[in-house]
C-alpha cells in the first residue's frame, strides 16, 4: 500500500470522530512514515513498518472512546438485482416451506394437548368408576361391586401413568421448541457478523 | 509484562526522551527502541495522552520542506519523572527485602 492509500483509507476508518482527532492522528502517521522514508525506506516498506491500518484505526477509536469500526460488507448492486429479480420464485416457496414447519410444529403440540385431554378424561372417569361400587353394594352383588373396583383401580393406574408420563414429553417438547429458535437466530446473526 | 504496568512505564519513558531536549514522534521511537520495544501505533495514543494532562507541549515547525511536529516537556512532566524515580527506589527497597529473605532460607 502507498502513502496516500494508507491515509485515505485510515481517514475512511475514523471518519465518524471529530474532525481534530481526525487531522491530528492523519498528521501523525504522515510524519511517521516520510520520516521513515528519510531514512532511506522505500514508501511502501514505511507503510508496512507503521502498522496495519486497521489496528491502527481501533486503537485511535479506542482511545477517543469510539466502538472498533466493522468494515462495512460491500453489497454488491447486481446480485441485489437477482435477488429482486427471483423474488416471485423463492419467496412462494419460503412461505411453503415455513408454513410446513409451522404446521409440524402445531401438529406436535395438539398431539401433546390431546395426550393431556386423555389423561384428563381417564383422571375423570377414574374418579366416577370408583364411586360405582357404591351403587352395587345397596343390591347385594358383591362381585359386580369388586369387579367395578378393580377397573376403577385400572383406569386410576393408567391415568397416573399418563401423566407421569406425560411431564418428559412436554420438557422434551419445550426444548425442542428452545433449539430450534437458537437454531434460527444463529442462521441469521451468522450472517450479518461476517467481516 | 503487565500491560498496564507497561503504559505507565512508557509513558515515562517518552518524557524521558524528551526531557533534555525537544525531540519529534520518529526520534523518540529510534532513541526508546532500544530499551523497550515501541512502535508508532503505541506512541500516538501516549503522546496524546501526555498532551492532554499537561505533561508535554506541541509545535509545529518546518523540516525539508513538510511539517513536523516537536514536542517539550513542561515543569509538570518533569515532576512525573521524579515521582517515577522516587516510586521505583521505594520499590527497589521492597525488591531487596524480599530477595534478601529468601537467601537466608537457603
Amino acid at each position: 500500500m502507498n502513502k496516500q492509500d494508507f491515509l485515505a483509507a485510515l481517514r475512511g476508518l475514523l471518519n465518524d470522530l471529530p474532525a481534530e482527532d481526525i487531522r491530528r492522528s492523519l498528521d501523525f502517521y504522515a510524519e511517521m512514515i516520510d520520516d521513515h522514508m528519510e531514512e532511506g525506506m522505500a514508501e511502501e516498506d514505511a507503510v508496512a513498518a507503521v502498522g496495519p491500518v486497521e489496528q491502527i484505526a481501533d486503537q485511535i477509536r479506542g482511545d477517543a472512546g469510539a466502538a472498533p469500526r466493522k468494515p462495512k460488507r460491500k453489497v454488491k448492486p447486481w446480485s441485489l438485482a437477482l435477488i429482486l429479480l427471483g423474488l416471485p420464485l423463492w419467496l412462494p416457496l419460503l412461505l411453503a416451506a415455513a408454513s410446513v414447519i409451522i404446521s409440524a410444529y402445531v401438529s406436535i403440540w395438539a398431539v401433546v394437548i390431546s395426550l393431556y385431554a386423555t389423561a384428563v378424561a381417564l383422571g375423570i372417569s377414574s374418579i366416577v368408576v370408583f364411586l360405582m361400587p357404591l351403587l352395587y353394594i345397596p343390591t347385594g352383588n358383591m362381585a359386580g361391586a369388586c369387579l367395578i373396583l378393580g377397573a376403577a383401580m385400572v383406569l386410576t393406574g393408567i391415568t397416573i401413568l399418563l401423566f407421569v408420563g406425560l411431564k418428559p414429553i412436554t420438557k422434551g417438547t419445550v426444548w425442542l421448541t428452545k433449539k430450534s429458535f437458537v437454531w434460527l437466530k444463529r442462521l441469521f446473526i451468522r450472517k450479518e457478523a461476517t467481516r | 509484562m503487565d500491560i498496564q504496568l507497561k503504559r505507565g512505564l512508557l509513558d515515562v519513558c517518552v518524557l524521558a526522551a524528551i526531557q533534555n531536549e525537544d525531540s519529534y514522534g520518529y526520534q523518540i521511537i529510534k532513541d526508546i527502541k532500544p530499551f523497550v520495544e515501541i512502535s508508532e501505533s503505541t506512541l500516538y495514543p501516549i503522546l496524546r495522552r501526555l498532551e492532554n494532562a499537561q505533561l508535554l507541549t506541541v509545535r509545529t515547525a518546518e523540516h525539508n520542506g513538510r511539517l513536523r511536529k516537536y514536542y517539550r516537556i513542561t515543569p509538570l512532566g518533569k515532576q512525573r519523572i521524579e515521582d517515577f524515580k522516587n516510586e521505583w527506589k521505594e520499590l527497589l527497597s521492597i525488591y531487596q527485602f524480599i530477595t534478601g529473605k529468601e537467601e537466608r532460607h537457603e
